[in-house]
């Protein structure tokens, strides 16, 4: 690990502290804090690190990234994820944000924003929120209208969590 | 698949008889390797009668290295460089090595094949250049089938389950054959308690397995302990990949068979096959590939009721 500190001019002129840390996924993940706003932080996450050539499939390569995503919302952070230079397939995409929308509802993407996505990436994105969003709104009614918890272990599926 | 299930059936020593063979594709080729697997170390398997040409082409892709197969006579002339036609077999065991094999398979089809320079300056407009809309689509459809084959294979107490791939191109007609084959449990078994699963046949559970948003885990809580949950579209997406690369996708589970070509056709083999793994070979043409656009492909019948979500993108 290691983090630098820099000094960015940003678009609006405003003078921000940037720190710049590489972590234990290969991505780099750099904090923005807005000194004008004060408060505000905005936490970028470049995907290029994780391509093969320019392509990212593999579920396992989202799960780090997502828990970073997770680590900074629930620091009040928004996060930029940046997409410059790769393409995702449907099943990254879904491991990286699919899970958390399933898990909380499509108001977590109130917290993210997608950075120089291409239009295939803009597609998946955008069909994976939807898809998991019907699952999530599904469920909470399915929740609702059966307060009971469905039993699991007689619909004929294996589960190993406790 | 008849030779599948007698090769399963069968015990002790093996003799195959392949002096009647004509053609070999990577179909072929990955399946024959994932059926031997099992035996290779414990029982001799031998092809005495196999024509010498046949031979040769499975020395080059590099069968014999992966399947120790006896009384083989292959010629002794020097490897040809064919790297402008086939990729060679390899065998795929864990999910952390899938992205680099669908990325050495599509890059040695886009740009041996192809001639297309993979360092050429990307168009302004798209960001990709030539090499990249040949990589692409394939890779996108390498990596579904890789993923679906390690996670699927490996349910139902099959964790020792592992994934062959080959690929060649046919430069007389233009086409290009990518082969992922698994010796796992098949796809019948994860979805036998699935509603969108009507007969418990496996052709029922291929043609489920290609509907949108049907798979054994995709609510999380489905997930076996460490699986990550499938939006169920990845096979739907890949189907349609191939298609519009003016090819198709030839799915064999269990004793069915299915083509999407057309409007798809199934068959049930009438002997049972005795065996369950999952063989996909998708066929597509060569040239056809840059127009392939993954954003128009997708799944798109999304229920009507659903909510409008909105999705942040920035430049």
């Amino acid at each position: 690990m290691f983090q630098c500190v820099l000094s960015i001019k940003l678009r609006h002129g405003l003078l921000a502290h940037a720190k710049v840390l590489s972590t234990a996924t290969g991505g780099f993940c750099t904090q923005i804090s807005s000194a004008e706003r004060g408060k505000f932080m905005s936490t970028l996450i470049s995907l290029m690190p994780l391509a093969t050539g320019r392509m990212i499939g593999m579920r396992s390569k989202a799960q780090p990234v997502r828990r970073e995503i997770e680590s900074a919302i629930s620091h009040g952070n928004e996060v930029v994820v940046d997409f410059n230079g790769v393409e995702a397939t449907q099943s990254f995409v879904d491991e990286l944000i699919g899970v958390l929308i399933f898990n909380r509802g499509p108001s977590v993407l109130q917290s993210l924003a997608f950075k120089h996505c291409s239009g295939n990436v803009k597609a998946i994105i955008q069909f994976v929120a939807a898809d998991r969003s019907d699952q999530f709104v599904k469920r909470q009614r399915a929740a609702s209208a059966a307060p009971r918890a469905r039993d699991f272990s007689r619909s004929g599926f294996t589960s190993l969590h406790a | 698949m008849y030779v599948c299930g007698q090769v399963n059936r069968a015990t002790g020593n093996l003799v195959l008889d392949a002096s009647q063979l004509e053609f070999i594709d990577p179909l072929g080729l990955t399946t024959l390797g994932s059926l031997l697997e099992p035996r290779i170390g414990s029982t001799r398997v031998e092809m005495p009668w196999l024509p010498l040409r046949l031979a040769s082409y499975m020395d080059r892709m590099n069968f014999f290295e992966r399947c120790p197969v006896l009384c083989v006579e292959v010629p002794e002339m020097g490897r040809a460089d064919a790297r402008d036609r086939l990729v060679e077999l390899r065998q795929v065991t864990k999910e952390a090595e899938s992205d680099q094999a669908a990325h050495d398979l599509a890059r040695a089809i886009a740009g041996e094949l192809t001639l297309a320079d993979e360092l050429a300056p990307p168009d302004e407009q798209s960001g990709f250049n030539e090499f990249d809309r040949y990589c692409h689509p394939l890779q996108y459809s390498l990596s579904e089938l890789l993923l679906n084959s390690l996670t699927h294979a490996r349910r139902e107490g099959r964790w020792d389950a592992s994934v062959w791939v080959a690929a060649q191109y046919y430069p007389k007609v233009g086409k290009v054959r990518v082969a992922i084959v698994d010796n796992g449990c098949g796809m019948l078994a994860p979805l036998r308690n699935h509603p969108k699963l009507g007969e418990k046949t496996h052709c029922a559970a291929i043609l489920a397995a290609l509907s949108p948003r049907v798979s054994c885990n995709r609510e999380l809580e489905l997930a076996l302990y460490g699986e990550s949950a499938n939006e169920g579209v990845g096979l739907t997406t890949t189907s349609r990949i191939a298609k519009a690369a003016k090819g198709h996708l030839l799915i064999m589970s269990g004793d069915g068979v299915h083509f999407t070509m057309g409007n798809g056709r199934s068959y049930t083999l009438s002997e049972p096959a005795g065996w369950n793994g999952v063989a996909i070979s998708m066929v597509c043409m060569r040239n056809a590939l840059p127009s392939v656009a993954i954003q128009d492909l997708l799944p798109a019948e999304l229920p009507a009721d659903i909510p409008h979500v909105p999705v942040r993108f920035v430049d």
